[in-house]
């Protein structure tokens, strides 16, 4: 019988079935098989909304469709362009800097390469071949989510009832990491094919920090706003913000820059991003809150312990688990898009995680690494489709163009998974501990 | 046919353009109260009591507002592997499959949840003032009722063979 329910719920997601339903329906069948009242469901979605972290999802989300909506991308390629233009690979650089920005605000749904893809492939173009191109705008599409305020990031802290300040700091080296990767892999290509670089202008560079200034000062006004850093003069005016008031007062702030500042918007529009931004939000926090009342379920039916048990029964060895764990989550990254991925595979790894000793933090370092690489991998990782789709190239094309971003991203991966440090020296050095502060 | 099809087009934007008006709402309500909390903080050295359970309603409100226009647009989040290989005709009836298996987990849902609503409205708490708790809770049921009314809409343009294959295909929401 159970069986026949798997099969069903599998061949039901696999053929389109929302994934909503899908947990709801399952955890349905769960409850009413244990003979559970079912409506603990409802009370456990009426949880979710108890989480103050979950409060600014919505609005971070709808500060990030407005930064899209307006001419943002233009003012930061070009300040990018005069910033590091001059270097060997300078082009490339821009092209990754730009995209990890907004990234950070759109939560890696396929946002970026849809709003920059267009505007920096002809750039790329001027140098670089066209597989290059493709491979670079791809890959770029969902780095940067390491980066505070990014969704991902939310949402794995609450769901690991981690602090999200500390996985806001901790995903810093990391996706710092990730970027110098692929920066100076970028940078050598060049030199090697000896491509043009544009000379350094001090006032070009100058002209276009000050137009761009609004848009890159947000990243630190939100950091600043919600950690008090215990430094001198910033300890008295870091950290004078709640969470949910940093998110109101970003789209307040994104608003005016946008609307007053650069009037690049009308404020005609906002209704039409309200609505595209929380379709997303809605989507998402319903599959969060069925999933949070069904990972309870498979929680008391002490799946993790089984899962655990099973890859004990094969090695006891902490670095083949860890090899185990990223080609699990590099599957998951090509079946799942990220926030469902979160929420369904999260649970299941916070149990194991603690009894292997893997810090949280640095656990959701290495889980949202993974996810970002799965959505380049072949053969259904999403970036690729919706390049393709963008792009007017056959799949096929990309998965040739993505291979050498992807083994780069492993090496960057490889680094994230063995060296804890580097998540969790940042946290640790600014006293953020890894207990809930709420 | 012609008619019917507009009918029910016509019933599903109108239901999705109050979603998007009270969802513009409820957005504008959470930027106002935390604006005032921190003046009423900093300025006033007060704060406001029932603030973080407002929030907590209202983001549940945004919450399944948000998902019955994801609803209304076909863009909740699925795996969807097989569909876009599966041919035009095949397309169409697996549609029909879903919508109805989906519809039957939906009825479910909303009959758990008013169960549910009925429990809570026994209890005395208060959302603010006089204004029972109750009524912020009640969005649950409504929410999943209106989930279910947009996916009848489709199922019905679905069967009929008015909707178009493009749309059949549920995308990504991003």
């Amino acid at each position: 019988m159970g069986y026949i329910i798997g099969i069903g719920l599998v061949a039901f997601a696999l053929f389109g079935g929302a994934l909503f339903i899908l947990l709801g329906g399952a955890s349905i069948i769960g409850y009413a098989l244990e003979g559970e009242p079912i409506s603990q469901i409802l009370i456990d979605i009426n949880r979710v909304t108890r989480n103050p972290t979950i409060l600014i999802i919505p609005l971070f989300t709808f500060a990030g469709y407005i930064i899209a909506e307006g001419k943002a991308p233009q003012r930061l390629v070009s300040f990018a362009r005069a910033s590091v233009g001059w270097l060997p690979g300078g082009i490339a650089i821009v092209v990754l800097v730009t995209c990890a920005f907004f990234t950070t605000f759109t939560g890696a749904s396929g946002v970026t390469i849809i709003a920059l893809g267009g505007l920096v492939y002809p750039i790329l173009r001027q140098t670089y071949s066209d597989r290059f191109s493709l491979g670079l705008i791809t890959a770029s599409g969902s780095i940067g989510l390491l980066f505070p305020p990014s969704i991902p990031l939310v949402l794995y802290a609450i769901i690991a009832q981690v602090p999200i300040t500390a996985m806001f700091v901790a995903g810093m080296i990391p996706g710092v990491l990730i970027l110098t990767i692929l920066g100076v892999y970028c940078c050598g290509w060049s030199i090697f094919k000896r491509t043009e670089t544009t000379p350094f202008k001090l006032r070009e560079f100058l002209s276009s920090f000050w137009e761009a200034k609004w848009e890159l000062l947000l990243p630190f006004l939100i950091l600043g706003g919600i950690i008090n850093f215990k430094l001198p003069v910033l300890k008295h005016i870091t950290g004078l913000v709640s969470l949910d008031e940093a998110a109101a007062l970003t789209v307040i702030y994104v608003c005016i820059i946008e609307i007053c500042i650069h009037r690049s918007i009308s404020v005609k529009v906002l209704p039409q991003l309200v609505k595209e931004s929380m379709i997303l939000v809605g989507a998402i926090l319903i599959i969060l809150g069925i999933a949070l009342g069904l990972s309870n379920y498979l929680i008391t039916l002490e799946v993790p312990y089984i899962i655990l048990d099973w890859i004990q029964s094969i090695t006891d060895n902490e670095i083949i688990t860890l090899i185990g764990l990223n080609i699990f989550l590099l599957l998951v990254g090509c079946l799942m898009d990220i926030f469902s991925a979160i929420v369904i595979v999260v649970p299941l790894l916070i149990p194991m995680a603690e009894l292997l000793g893997i810090d949280k933090v640095h656990l959701g370092i290495i889980v949202l690494t993974n996810l970002e690489i799965g959505y380049l991998t072949p053969p259904i990782g999403m970036n690729l489709f919706i390049s393709s789709m963008k792009f007017d190239r056959s799949v096929i094309v990309l998965y040739r163009s993505v291979l050498l971003f992807i083994g780069l991203l492993i090496i960057a991966l490889l680094c994230v998974t063995y060296i804890p440090e580097l998540s969790l020296w940042l946290p640790r050095l600014l006293g953020i501990t890894s207990e809930p502060l709420l | 046919m012609e008619y019917v099809r507009s009918i029910i087009i016509r019933i599903n934007t109108f239901l999705g353009k109050v979603e998007t008006g009270m969802l513009c709402a409820i957005v504008a309500m959470m930027i106002a109260l935390a604006v005032l909390e921190i003046i009423l903080r900093y300025v006033f050295k007060t704060s406001l009591l029932w603030k973080t359970v407002m929030l907590e309603n209202l983001t549940l409100w945004l919450c399944f507002l948000g998902a019955a226009l994801a609803s209304c647009e076909k863009r909740h989040i699925s795996i969807d592997v097989f569909n876009r290989i599966l041919p035009i005709h095949l397309q169409r009836f697996r549609g029909t499959i879903i919508d109805g298996l989906s519809l039957i987990v939906l009825t479910f849902l909303v009959y758990f949840s008013c169960t549910y609503l009925l429990e809570e409205m026994k209890s005395e708490a208060k959302l603010i003032g006089p204004i029972p708790l109750w009524y912020a809770k009640a969005i649950i049921p409504s929410g999943f009722l209106l989930m279910g009314i947009h996916l009848i809409l489709h199922l019905f343009l679905n069967i009929i063979g008015k909707e178009d294959v493009d749309n059949l295909v549920v995308g990504e929401s991003d």
